[in-house]
């Protein structure tokens, strides 16, 4: 237990340092290129993409609008699809040993490989999108979550067996709450996938989204817009990760 | 005869491994009376915490019966929830949930048999104020010591009034003076509520102290070895036995019956 007045001074260690390095970065990629001349459509220096973010912001905000929707909506789909799976591969063993196979398949396909085909028989709206997203980032659900129950302590599905619960009592009071790290663990590393995978699919197809400006940018060699999108992309998933980590702080407790 | 209130009859577990088959308990048969503080020595593998894990039916027997309070069950029979209600068992370890808070623990088994009202609550508040828990009502496990943990364990265990108290080593992993305390505190509330009590140990003293009855078990197969009496002649059950002969006497008798086991078993 710390201290309340220990708090602020923790939360300072926390963030001056990673805010020094990125400023540190920044300042050298900035240097490496005004000192070597650097051409702005090859790499563009931060100074060149800062100032397109106020430029462009309020093109890019409805952008970043679906983006981010479609991420989230995507996200809670697939956590929710990712832990009924688990359940079904950890209650029924002929089940587990029918799906973990296709789960974990799916894990390694690169979805960048899949995208076209699936645009071919969705079309290039936002529901092939949110397929997308839930396809490549169930599985990491799925997987953390069967970990969490088959890795349940035995001692305490004892006491629930002692008082002889029903397996829907056992599930609540006992293997969710023991598998829970395990499924946030899952729906971190999920939303990763979820950033990915969405970003993936709009670049590959339609107009909507922080992937389809990218690929407009790129196309026309307009590098200092590109690398903004690309930053919000990044600093968006941060904090989708940061979200999630904060929900685990207070809900889990081991 | 009267029927006994607990009895166990030509009980044998085998348990299956990936080699071969152990035989855990053989022909075991027991019987406990209403009331009665019992306890079960043995060597460590002579099936004693399986005995109680069967009457509890969180284990089923290979072949024999079962019966508690006039129900039988057995290998395809389950034992039936308001039978279930009467028992309360206690791990060797405290087993509390870290995600819940000490009340929340203690009232655990009330959500699983659906046991609600403010009688409850207060009964809870009574049995904190009782262990002298009462202030970390809120706080949660890691939180608290050991023994503390331990004493929840224990009142968990009583929570929903039972009949027939299951002990599984209850205080075998805390210190020796804790363990004393715990074990008086324990012989309070069984001259209170009058509970049978089936203890399981392997602290021979501890076992003569508390009990009315023990039942040595030999082990590879598990078997009942013998049955003893234990009578101070209507003293009653505090340290100050310890200082009496008779003690003494049992426990000679019983580590030398132990002993003679582990000859055996060298053979």
């Amino acid at each position: 237990m710390r201290k309340n007045g220990n708090s602020l001074v923790n939360f300072v260690n926390t963030v001056y340092p990673p805010v020094l390095l990125i400023m540190f970065l920044l300042i050298f990629w900035q240097t490496v290129c005004s000192v070597n001349n650097i051409q702005v459509w090859m790499l563009a220096k931060p100074t060149d993409i800062f100032s397109k973010f106020a430029a462009n912001t309020k093109d890019i905000l409805p952008h970043i609008g679906i983006t981010y929707s479609n991420i989230l909506i995507g996200l809670v789909l697939a956590v929710v699809i990712g832990l009924l799976i688990a359940v079904i591969t950890c209650s029924f063993p002929v089940a587990g040993a029918a799906l973990t196979p296709i789960t974990v398949s799916l894990c390694c396909i690169p979805m960048v490989t899949l995208v076209p085909t699936l645009m071919l028989i969705f079309g290039v709206g936002r529901s092939v999108k949110l397929i997308t997203i839930v396809i490549q980032a169930f599985p990491i659900v799925t997987m953390n979550a069967a970990t969490g129950f088959l890795n349940a302590d035995p001692a305490h599905l004892e006491l629930m067996q002692s008082l002889k619960a029903n397996k829907f009592q056992q599930f609540k009071y006992c293997l969710m709450m023991d598998a829970l790290p395990d499924i946030f663990t899952g729906i971190k590393l999920s939303s990763i996938m979820a950033m990915m995978g969405g970003i993936t699919a709009e670049m590959t197809g339609g107009n909507q989204g922080l992937g389809s400006r990218i690929s407009f940018y790129i196309g026309f060699s307009k590098t200092p817009e590109a690398l903004s999108c690309i930053i919000y992309i990044a600093f968006l998933g941060a904090l989708l990760y940061s979200l999630i980590s904060l929900i685990e702080k207070k809900t889990v407790r081991q | 005869m009267n029927m006994a209130y607990i009895s166990l009859n030509n009980v044998n577990k085998k348990f299956l491994t990936r080699r071969s088959e152990i035989y855990a308990l053989k022909n075991i048969n027991m019987s406990f009376n209403k009331g009665e503080f019992i306890s079960l020595v043995g060597p460590s593998g002579c099936g004693k915490s399986t005995v109680i894990r069967l009457l509890d039916d969180i284990l089923k027997p290979t072949s024999g019966e079962i019966t508690v309070d006039g129900f039988t069950y057995n290998n395809n029979v389950s034992i039936p929830k308001d039978v279930i209600k009467k028992m309360g068992f206690i791990f060797q370890v405290p087993n509390l949930y870290p995600w819940l808070t000490i009340r929340e623990n203690l009232m655990l088994p009330l959500k699983i048999y659906k046991m609600k009202g403010t009688e409850y609550e207060q009964y809870a508040s009574s049995l904190l104020d009782y262990v002298g828990l009462a202030d970390y009502a809120d706080s949660y496990p890691s939180e608290i010591s050991g023994g503390m943990q331990q004493r929840i364990g224990v009142i968990r265990g009583m929570i929903h009034k039972p009949e027939i108290f299951m002990m599984d080593e209850p205080f075998g992993a805390l210190d020796e003076d804790t363990r004393e305390n715990l074990n008086l505190e324990l012989l309070e509330i069984w001259k209170r509520t009058h509970m049978t009590i089936i203890f399981i140990t392997h602290n021979i003293e501890e076992a003569v102290l508390m009990s009315e009855r023990i039942y040595v078990m030999s082990s590879h197969p598990g078997m009942v070895k013998s049955e003893l009496v234990i009578d101070f002649g209507g003293r009653e059950r505090n340290l100050d036995l310890i200082s009496d002969r008779k003690f003494a006497g049992y426990c000679t008798d019983i580590e030398n019956m132990i002993g003679t086991l582990r000859l055996d078993e060298i053979k």
